[in-house]
């Protein structure tokens, strides 16, 4: 597991308004989920001036904690987060699998621009789709929701 | 007496190079003590075909056949025929030298526990059947290129009894492509050594032809085909295949020998060998020793009549010794053991062959206990075999679990001086001899609770038995390794079965009688087998169901008909009738249809179905008198069917993708007419 990152390690930049924001809801909360992006960029956006930024939930609706995880974490943020690879024209885009030391029951993800500005024209986010593992009829498989649209930016 | 039978598969591919080969077999120095088969498997002009073998002294055999051309299959048919000790599979196209048969004989006899491979060697374009008249063998070493060994050279020659151990060629295998290779590789991971024959008398010449090959991979079904076929190659590393075997030798023996030893279990006896003869796989034997019971053990076993079982008895001489009589009497090539009060799953043989993979002797699997008052089930997963599991844990195998190479076992043998802890004694040996033992991640068994189980009524005894043999062999490891290992025992977890979240919604079902109530849910292929089952239902006063889906106009789409509270016999009768049957125990949503159903469930009905080599699945639920209905069964898709949870009905499709891309605009779509949908990626 990754130690966590403080923002000290995070370019030198405030955060800038999000392009996208989605919500996952399992079926039964998960500890672990991957995430797949659908975007299209119609000029190259580098590694790294995208990234995306991840708060948890409880069922109640209480905010749970991501320290422990696989993914960064930046106390700027106050989230953890994944950069987005380089990108040009469209692409679906596999995050690192996120793996969280305690189960969570939604999750908010938003696409942020970082370190240049991307606007909602630089790159546009399809869709979204996280997964989570399930066995039906004794077989396993991975089952892809589609990431509800809960705006451009949750800003 | 027939030494050797070559099968040559064949449809429509010239009957001039037919000709031509079986001319070449004619020829061979073996005379009399060759047969030559012809499976002709769907050629449009079977009478051309017939005269043209049997003009040549050879035996045709026919298969009519509506679907593609499958050399496995084809070769079965014709192997199914064969009465030699040995069996050569090879192609319409091959012309073998006159000493070639009488050369690879003597090789198989230098070697019995082998499998002979020769590399043809491909004439040039001239050597064609129509210019070929005399056969000019010198000629031909000159002007014919060795092929390389990419593949299995063009002919196999194996024991007939190798051939019947595996279970043929794989049947699953359409048009050609990877047969072969696959067919060697199971002989050798059944203990067969594979031999190339290098030997100047002993030629296969491929006569020239236009590639049919590149037919196949013209079409959409043969690239398809082809590419299973690799897949099979690839991944599935089980040697022994056709569990269900549709071109079966006729006369072969059993692929597996059930193997009980019983005293005074008269009572429960009659419960664990139906649940033996319920099972998926039919091809077995029943051995039941009795070991000089007094009860009305014979009468239990004697009543059921079926040609699979035999029954020896003996005075009583402890369950060692009859189990080592049920070894010794067993005829089949792998040995299951059963406890005579424990009931049989009816998928465990299956599951013991699905995982027999190379370098294993032998699989086992997870037990469900029962309590035969009340039915409580409880989940034994088991662990993964292993001396230091064996040794210094607990819950890592029931011996009542184990399928076993049957040589293996009778060599390891039950320690005939034990009355208790015997099969713990012989898990121990077997791991302290390096024996390799597989879990197949499923339950096999439902271990009775009844009060008078053996570990019960002499635990003391057994207990001290199995803390003798512990410690005999505990005594020859130190204290350093002793650390090691019971570190290891602690780290190995319980395995994961399936289907282990519900298990009286997966193995309840199979529980005696008066333990559940059961469902049975059948769907049948047409209106004879409905009416069939009908007339069964009605007949043994079956309360039964009918759930329908019709179009708009009127037209039957899809129909199940639910049995309720029907017996394990009952099951066993429509297994007999061919009418296959899906059993649940009832479900209290039967009671109730307002509790909900969760997708999920309705979809595990479907995934059996799910078998495109395509990523990604969009499976669309709704309910089938919803509107969105109209609409799945309207469109295109691998898979529509009824599916009936609980008493609720749906309609279901499964459609599948290359792309997560389109199948995430079939989910957009189901969403827009407001149905469910799964988007499913199976993993391993």
């Amino acid at each position: 597991m990754n130690a966590s990152i403080e923002s000290d390690d995070l370019p030198d930049l405030p955060a800038q308004g999000g392009i996208a924001t989605f919500l996952f809801s399992p079926r039964r909360p998960v500890s672990e989920m991957l995430v797949l992006l659908d975007v299209r960029a119609p000029t190259r956006i580098e590694n790294k001036e995208l990234l995306c930024e991840l708060r948890l939930y409880a069922a109640d609706g209480t905010p749970v904690a991501a320290h422990e995880s696989n993914w960064p974490f930046s106390s700027n943020l106050k989230a953890v987060y994944q950069y987005l690879p380089q990108v040009e024209g469209q692409a679906l885009l596999q995050l690192k699998t996120f793996k969280a030391g305690t189960t969570f029951a939604k999750a908010v993800l938003s696409i942020r621009p970082w370190g240049r500005r991307v606007d909602e024209g630089g790159l546009q986010v399809r869709s979204g789709f996280a997964t989570e593992r399930c066995t039906l009829g004794g077989r396993s498989y991975l089952q892809y929701h589609a990431l509800e649209r809960l705006g451009p930016s949750n800003d | 007496m027939i030494e050797v039978s070559v099968v040559i598969c064949f449809r429509d591919w010239g009957l001039d190079r037919l000709a031509l080969a079986l001319r070449s077999h004619a020829e061979s120095t073996l005379g009399r003590k060759l047969e030559v088969i012809v499976s002709d498997y769907g050629s449009t002009d079977a009478a051309a075909v017939r005269r043209t073998v049997e003009r040549h002294g050879a035996i045709y055999a026919r298969t009519d056949v509506d679907g593609p051309w499958s050399r496995s299959r084809a070769l079965n048919a014709g192997a199914a025929l064969a009465r030699g000790l040995r069996i050569v599979t090879t192609d319409a196209d091959m012309l073998f030298t006159p000493k070639a048969l009488e050369t690879i004989i003597r090789c198989m006899d230098g070697d019995r526990h082998s499998v002979q491979l020769l590399q043809c060697r491909d004439l040039l374009p001239h050597y064609s059947a129509e210019t070929i008249r005399k056969f000019a063998w010198d000629e031909y070493e000159s002007n014919s290129v060795l092929r390389p060994r990419w593949g299995m050279g063009g002919m196999i020659a194996f024991p007939a009894a190798a051939y019947e151990g595996i279970r043929g060629y794989d049947e699953r295998m359409e048009i050609y492509g990877g047969e072969d290779i696959d067919f060697a590789h199971r002989l050798r991971r059944a203990g067969y050594r594979l031999n190339w024959i290098d030997d100047p008398d002993c030629r296969i010449f491929h006569v020239w032809h236009e590639s049919s090959r590149k037919g196949a991979d013209e079409t959409h079904e043969g690239r398809a085909a082809i590419a299973r076929n690799r897949d099979i190659v690839q991944t599935d590393g089980t040697w022994v295949r056709n569990l269900h075997w549709k071109h079966a030798r006729p006369n072969r023996g059993p692929l597996a020998t059930v193997a009980i030893a019983t005293h005074n279990r008269a009572e429960f006896l009659g419960q664990c060998i139906r649940s033996v003869l319920f099972q998926s796989v039919e091809d077995i034997e029943l051995m039941v020793v009795d070991d000089g019971s007094s009860d009305h053990t014979r009468d239990v076993v004697s009543g059921f009549k079926d040609s699979r079982i035999r029954y020896v008895r003996q005075e009583a001489l402890g369950v060692s010794t009859a189990r080592n009589r049920a070894l010794a009497e067993a005829r089949a090539p792998f040995i299951v053991i059963q406890d005579d009060d424990d009931i049989m799953l009816p998928w465990r043989i299956e599951a013991h062959f699905d995982a027999l993979v190379e370098g294993v002797h032998g699989t086992y699997g997870g037990w469900v206990d029962f309590d035969d008052a009340t039915g409580k089930l409880t989940a034994r997963p088991g662990r993964e075999f292993g001396l230091a599991q064996i040794l210094y844990s607990s819950g890592v195998m029931a011996h009542g679990t184990l399928m076993m190479r049957a040589e293996l076992l009778r060599k390891f043998g039950y320690n005939a001086s034990m009355r208790a802890g015997t099969d713990f004694n012989l898990a121990i040996r077997m791991a302290m001899n390096g024996i390799q033992l597989k879990h197949t991640g499923q339950f096999h068994i439902l271990r009775r609770f009844h009060g008078g189980n053996l570990t019960e009524t002499i635990s003391d005894h057994q207990k001290e038995s199995a803390r003798k043999t512990t410690n005999t062999y505990r005594r020859r490891f130190g204290p350093s390794e002793e650390k090691v290992m019971r570190e290891a025992a602690r780290a190995v977890p319980f395995a994961e079965c399936k289907a282990s979240a519900n298990l009286m919604r997966s193995v309840g079902a199979y529980l005696p009688d008066e333990l559940v109530r059961r469902i049975a849910s059948v769907r049948p292929q047409d209106n004879a087998e409905f009416n069939r089952l009908s007339e069964y239902a009605s007949s043994h006063q079956i309360q039964h169901e009918v759930f329908r889906a019709v179009d708009s106009g009127g037209n039957l789409l899809d129909r199940i008909v639910h049995l309720s509270g029907v017996t394990l016999e009952q099951l066993r009768d429509l297994q007999a009738a061919g009418l296959h049957a899906e059993v649940e125990a009832v479900d209290p949503r039967d009671a109730d249809p307002s509790l909900p159903v969760d997708i999920a469930e309705v979809t595990a009905h479907v995934v059996d179905e799910m078998t495109s080599r395509k990523q990604y699945y969009c499976v669309i639920v709704c309910e089938s008198d919803s509107p969105g209905a109209d609409l799945i069964w309207s469109q295109d898709a691998m898979v529509r069917r009824l599916v009936v949870v609980g008493r609720k009905q749906f309609a279901v499709a499964v459609r599948a993708y290359d792309s997560l891309a389109e199948a995430a605009e079939c989910a957009a779509w189901a969403a827009d007419i407001s149905v469910d949908c799964l988007l499913l990626q199976p993993t391993l």
